[in-house]
């Protein structure tokens, strides 16, 4: 039995039509021009793995390169002899696996996001020694400094009484006082506001403390807050994440052209916010926890956080901005506390 | 070119005649979605280690399904290649990503070095992707050295920021043709005969369109806005579909000038390309049915959660082969795969690790 198939002569466009077939273990090729003719061994043969509805191809060792119709008995035959992937294209062409990956696809995608890149970003969070993160607190308030922080105006009373308070919290909560710094500072730009940078500084600016100027303990929680995304290493994790979710954003959807790219980005962004919430929600519960260990209610973290949605005028639940925001939204943030 | 003898001194040819040979795409989008499905599910499986095997397994679908004259285009690159260049990318860009957000001092060493290093990885990733491509078991090549490189895709743009932008058309011309002029099919090289002018023309043609579209969608959103600010005033999600819209409106944008952009452009150097004694080229691409292809793929896109990739994919590659037109000289001679002498006199090991493309798609 024999099969046709094109040749494509070594390191030339030439090619010419012959006939194709298997006999004891040997590819046998036959054309009107002798110089096409062979007797080949099949396993010195290299057969291309197989795609669904593509002609078998197969390279001959001198640099020639055989077409053979895919769906005839050679090109199976071939395919047997050289064990090329046949699984892959199996599963490609085989309904009901098709199916299942597509079943599988929206879930492993969410186990990668969800599960994979924050577990891969905490390990790799976890191996950058304090002297790394310290020199981007470093860095960090170098480049803030007299842009968009300055000199804090508060008394010096108030100040001291505010630092007095951090050193305590430290103390209680029993965290060295070294890998901690405390820094007050006045921002326009922040108005009231706290950070945490992952080498262990704390940034509270004047209009917070003057907001909780009649109530330390809501300002601790704050404090706490803020030290609690330090101690669970949350801005080297959302570092590491964003690595991560651009690296796979880019793998899989890498090759789409011009507004697609802008679209996946946008799926980048919103992928990013949840992370970032979910570190919020893990600091929130981080300083409510420390609340009564330091022996002060939960009901100072309430109290922050309905000062700081009054002064910051914000509305009540709006369902779609969620999704657009960094930071669950202060409903959600005091009822978790409340519960 | 099976009829066709090999003369070797052939008296010159005066006047050659090319014909238009039929050119087709037969991939199916069902068919590649069931392949898109497979390779992405065993992607994230593995961790993105098998998307090497994916990609090998996507382009040699696309290149063996683009038939032209009776033939096949092949996509030869092996997927631990493949996998090889992605590995150096994740680790080079990855690295550089972190060291920018550790330390940025640092950083921006390494965007000076990163600078440096660009025109090379240019170079080694065009040369790779030609390198694979083969059409009747002859290879195309690129030759552009990373000198030219880094003038034409580093230096000159970054002067034509200082002349205000004028001199973009200009470079953007000499990008093309730098791309074109260095691309090689066996021992054939490709060339353009393209100046200036149209690319100045389709630089004026964009500023227009450009200037309309801000003009309609500023009317309209003054419109919508005005309507709208009164009747959904204490609605906190019109905010958030507010953005949502105006993203939407730059997409459409965005589209319709890339789309005016790629006609234009596409069609002239087409027109303008020859493959020395071997075939010209022409290309018809609209502005409306590209704009149409460009906007109705994203749509799907949204609308199908990615689900519709394969479709746009199968649509955009029969869009592009339909509007491409090959024609081929009539006494061609065979032409001579010039790769395969070169690199056996190289050495398999020292060829292999300069044909890398470092690159993350």
């Amino acid at each position: 039995m024999s099969d046709s198939g094109l040749m494509y002569f070594a390191g030339s466009s030439e090619s010419c039509e012959v006939t194709v077939a298997i006999k004891n273990q040997q590819l046998l090729i036959t054309a009107t021009t002798d110089n096409a003719s062979r007797r080949i061994d099949l396993f010195d043969l290299d057969v291309v793995p197989p795609l669904p509805s593509l002609p078998c191809e197969v390279l001959l060792n001198d640099g020639s390169r055989l077409e053979i119709n895919g769906n005839t008995a050679t090109a199976t035959q071939l395919y047997k002899a050289n064990k090329g992937n046949r699984i892959l294209a199996w599963l490609e062409s085989n309904k009901w696996a098709c199916l299942a990956a597509t079943a599988l696809l929206p879930i492993s995608f969410y186990w990668l996001s969800n599960s994979v890149i924050p577990t891969a970003a905490m390990a790799v969070a976890n191996m950058i020694p304090p002297s790394v993160s310290h020199n981007i607190d470093e860095q960090v308030m170098e480049l803030f400094d007299e842009e968009i922080l300055t000199s804090s105006e508060l008394h010096v009373e108030q100040q001291q009484s505010i630092h007095h308070n951090w050193q305590q919290l430290l103390s209680q909560l029993s965290l060295p006082q070294d890998q901690f710094e405390l820094f007050i500072k006045k921002s326009e730009f922040y108005g009231a506001n706290a950070f945490a940078l992952p080498g262990g500084t704390v940034v509270v600016t004047d209009d917070l403390a003057t907001l909780f100027v009649d109530h330390p303990d809501a300002l601790n929680a704050i404090m706490l807050h803020e030290i609690g995304h330090v101690v669970e290493r949350h801005s080297l994790r959302i570092m590491t994440e964003s690595v991560g979710t651009s690296l796979m954003i880019t793998y899989f959807f890498g090759d789409l052209e011009g507004m697609a790219e802008l679209f996946s980005g946008t799926a980048l962004t919103l992928l990013q916010n949840k992370f970032s919430r979910d570190m919020e929600r893990e600091a929130d519960q981080y300083a409510i926890q420390q609340l009564s260990s330091i022996g002060a209610s939960p009901e100072a973290f309430v109290e922050a956080m309905t000062r700081l949605q009054e002064s910051l005028g914000e509305e009540k639940s709006q369902p779609l901005v969620e999704y657009l925001s960094t930071h669950p939204q202060f409903e959600e943030r005091i009822q978790r506390a409340t519960q | 070119m099976e009829s066709t003898i090999a003369q070797g001194d052939a008296a010159p040819v005066v006047n050659k005649t090319y014909q238009p040979k039929a050119f087709h795409f037969h991939g199916k989008a069902g068919e590649f979605f069931k392949i898109w499905v497979v390779n992405v599910v065993l992607s994230i499986l593995t961790l993105g280690i098998y998307s090497a095997w994916a990609k090998v397994r996507t382009n040699r679908y696309f290149f063996s399904h683009t038939e032209l004259d009776g033939h096949r285009f092949s996509y030869l690159a092996q997927p631990l290649q493949i996998l090889k260049g992605r590995i150096i990318a994740v680790v080079l860009f990855g690295g550089f990503y972190l060291l920018n957000l550790f330390a940025p001092v640092a950083g921006l060493v390494a965007s000076l070095l990163f600078l440096v290093l660009m025109p090379f990885l240019i170079c080694a990733s065009m040369r790779f992707n030609m390198r694979m491509t083969s059409y009747r078991n002859v290879r195309f090549d690129f030759k552009g050295s990373p000198w030219d490189a880094a003038i034409n895709f580093i230096l000159l743009p970054v002067a034509s920021v200082f002349t205000l932008y004028l001199l973009l058309p200009w470079v953007l011309k000499r990008m093309d043709k730098f791309i074109v002029d260095n691309t090689r099919y066996g021992n054939k090289a490709f060339n353009t005969k393209i100046t200036s002018g149209t690319y100045y023309m389709a630089a004026l043609a964009t500023i227009g369109l450009t200037l309309g579209l801000m003009l309609f969608f500023g009317v309209m959103m003054a419109i919508i806005g005005g309507v709208g600010a009164e009747a959904f005033q204490q609605d906190g999600a019109t905010s958030a579909l507010v953005t949502i819209v105006t993203m939407g409106i730059y997409l459409l944008f965005f589209t319709f000038i890339q789309a005016l952009y790629k006609s234009i452009i596409r069609n002239y150097l087409f027109e303008n390309t020859e493959l020395d004694d071997v075939a010209t080229f022409a290309s018809s691409f609209q502005f409306s049915s590209l704009a149409w292809l460009q906007i109705s793929n994203i749509v799907a896109l949204v609308c199908t959660l990615g689900f519709a990739y394969p479709w746009t994919k199968v649509r955009t590659a029969n869009y592009t082969v339909n509007n491409t037109q090959i024609n081929i000289c009539d006494d061609i001679q065979p032409v001579i795969d010039t790769i395969v002498e070169e690199t056996s006199a190289l050495g398999d090991e020292v060829a292999n690790v300069f044909d890398v493309d470092v690159a993350l798609t």
